[in-house]
């Protein structure tokens, strides 16, 4: 029993793969199966190191501790992105991790990182802040915090996109007795990990 | 197929069999679509947003096209794909997904042709028939290649490309031709101390009925600094031409043969579609991506193309011999670059025919076969599992169940 009449059927090569690098590999990718796409964004990467550690003080003792109010670290960095991501894949969820070194060389007080996206166009100061985080400086102490949040529909579509801009600010509390205080504050890190599932051609 | 595929010689392949004398017991058929009927029960999902989407089942449809019944599933990988990005930085993991992509590059071809309808005069005759060939190439670059099979970082200022592209045609034919014995020995060739030599021509007017070729390429260009100033796009862009049955012109393909009968032996050789080239008037596209609305539209380049198009070669080679009750076959075909051997074994036991046999496939992989057969009269009804390498990404062979009816001399 033939197959079929006069049928002749040839391949070559690995066979397995005739369609699935146009289809899996740019377009489809998202779509093995139930499973996700994982976008690792290392977002720190796009500052330099000089702009992500920043030396403070001497910060008098001050009765209520001296403030110095929001004051810009890092005022506009453009972090590019995948295009066409959000074309090719549905976005569920982004989960933003922040790890900052600090250390108070004399004295004890406060500080609070501010954490801003935006879209190009936009300064992102003037958009809700999007992570905070407060750092207690203790004299002669060094210390890590980590912080994670997940992104709410904003941020969502912020990454959804093809570039955003990022903006960072602190604000320094100086002690109410003692010695002033100075140290060094080190974003270690700003990762941000996107949860994404397929979206069809 | 329970034979592994091999051929007991036929006119389609081999013109000169027109003027073979039948052997007894033999037969001619087709295998029935209990694969399309599986799949017509329970048709795969195309919608992307529902649970059951499964594309790399989709896949496997067109490159395995489910005539037979496949005895298995196609299971999706199941890992996630991560991709890594920062400035200067991009590195993709697709886990289990590389075992599905092209390596170097990846084709498929095939060609089928009907079954001819003709009739014949003593050694002359004429008929019709019609032939489909495509051919479709998948091809990673070389940087691509390596970062999504190797996991290799991207590197900057390098373009980064998957190019697919293929043709596929239909043409019919028009045949006339002659098929004769060149020497003969005895009333039966294939009774002791009998031999018969034959030989065909045959001539084919060719005409265009359907065309298309494409080709697609995704790519994005990296810049000096991967991330740096501008994001990575993927771009597209698309070339396709067709012709339809009002754009098919006229050609011309030539078809010889040979087959030598003596006692129980039989061997034939086959050369189909000597110089076959179709012309064709057809109408050329491009679909490119609007720099400005980023939406993707289909241009006419040109609506009144001219060009021509061949069709591949086919050699064969066959020989069958009964030996102590079994009937041994073997051919080899070669096409477009691509050969392949088959071999198989008959024995009937009473009304049962046990059949078995093996082939080398595309991929230089072996590949087996088993099955039964019976008839009743002239007609007769098979079956048969074989295995195939043809599963969409599948390490392991896939099964297939044929059932098909013979009709014997």
């Amino acid at each position: 029993m033939r197959l079929m009449n006069g049928y002749v059927k040839m391949r070559a090569a690995r066979p397995a793969s005739m369609l699935i690098a146009a289809v899996v590999a740019l377009m489809a990718l998202p779509a093995c199966g139930q499973r996700n796409v994982v976008l690792n964004v290392d977002v720190l990467s796009y500052m330099d190191a000089t702009e992500t550690e920043f030396n403070f003080g001497p910060v008098p003792a001050l009765p209520g501790g001296f403030t110095t109010g929001e004051q810009s670290v890092v005022p506009e960095a453009d972090i590019n992105l995948v295009g066409n991501f959000a074309d090719i894949a549905d976005i569920h969820t982004v989960n933003l991790r922040i790890a900052i070194a600090s250390e108070s060389y004399s004295g004890d007080g406060a500080d609070t990182l501010r954490f801003y996206l935006s879209e190009p166009g936009t300064d992102p100061r003037t958009t809700p802040v999007v992570m905070t985080v407060p750092l207690t400086l203790t004299a002669s102490v060094a210390d890590t915090t980590v912080t994670e949040i997940t992104g709410d529909e904003r941020v969502l579509g912020l990454f959804s996109s093809q570039a955003m801009k990022l903006a960072i600010t602190t604000s320094l509390r100086g002690p109410s007795n003692g010695d002033a205080l100075s140290g060094r504050v080190t974003i270690t890190g700003i990762d941000a990990t996107v949860i994404a599932g397929r979206k069809a051609l | 197929m329970a034979m592994g595929g091999a051929s007991l010689g036929g006119d389609a392949a081999n013109v000169a069999y027109r003027a073979v004398p039948k052997a007894k017991g033999r037969s001619s058929g087709f295998t029935l679509p209990i694969g399309i009927a599986a799949v017509a029960a329970n048709p795969p999902s195309f919608d992307p947003d529902d649970p059951e989407f499964n594309i790399f089942e989709i896949a496997n449809l067109v490159q395995n096209p489910p005539w037979n019944l496949q005895l298995g599933s196609v299971e999706a990988p199941s890992n996630d794909v991560v991709i890594d990005i920062g400035r200067d930085h991009l590195a993709v993991d697709l886990g289990d997904i590389r075992s599905y992509l092209p390596g170097t590059g990846a084709r498929i071809s095939a060609m089928q042709s009907s079954p001819g309808l003709s009739l014949g005069f003593g050694p002359w005759f004429a008929g019709v028939a019609v032939v489909a060939q495509y051919e479709n190439n998948l091809h990673l670059n070389e940087p691509l290649r390596l970062a999504l099979e190797d996991a290799a970082p991207f590197l900057p200022q390098t373009e980064y490309a998957v190019i697919d592209s293929g043709q596929g045609q239909a043409v019919a034919e028009i045949q006339t031709g002659a098929a004769i014995p060149l020497m003969v020995n005895g009333k039966n060739p294939r009774e002791k101390g009998g031999m018969g030599l034959y030989g065909g021509v045959r001539v084919s007017l060719l005409r265009g009925l359907a065309y298309g070729d494409m080709r697609n390429v995704a790519a994005f260009a990296t810049a000096d600094t991967l991330f740096g100033s501008t994001p990575v796009v993927l771009d597209y862009t698309g070339d396709f031409r067709d012709a339809g049955p009002a754009g098919g012109g006229w050609g011309q393909a030539f078809d010889v043969g040979a087959v030598l009968v003596a006692g129980g032996f039989e061997m034939g050789v086959g050369v189909n579609h000597i110089g076959a080239k179709v012309q064709w008037n057809g109408r050329e596209q491009r679909t490119v991506r609007d720099s400005v609305t980023g939406e993707y539209n289909a241009q006419v380049v040109n609506d009144d193309v001219s060009f021509s198009t061949s069709l591949p070669i086919v050699l064969t080679a066959n020989v069958t011999r009964p030996i102590a009750g079994v009937l041994l076959a073997a051919d080899v075909t070669h096409s477009d670059g691509v050969t392949q051997g088959h071999v198989g074994l008959e024995r009937w036991i009473g009304p049962i025919a046990l059949r078995a046999g093996g082939r080398i496939d595309e991929s230089k992989a072996l590949q087996g076969a088993a099955g039964l057969g019976t008839r009743l009269g002239p007609v007769g009804l098979d079956a048969a599992v074989a295995s195939h390498g043809q599963s969409f990404g599948a390490a392991e062979r896939g099964l297939e169940l044929a059932v098909g009816l013979s009709f014997y001399h």
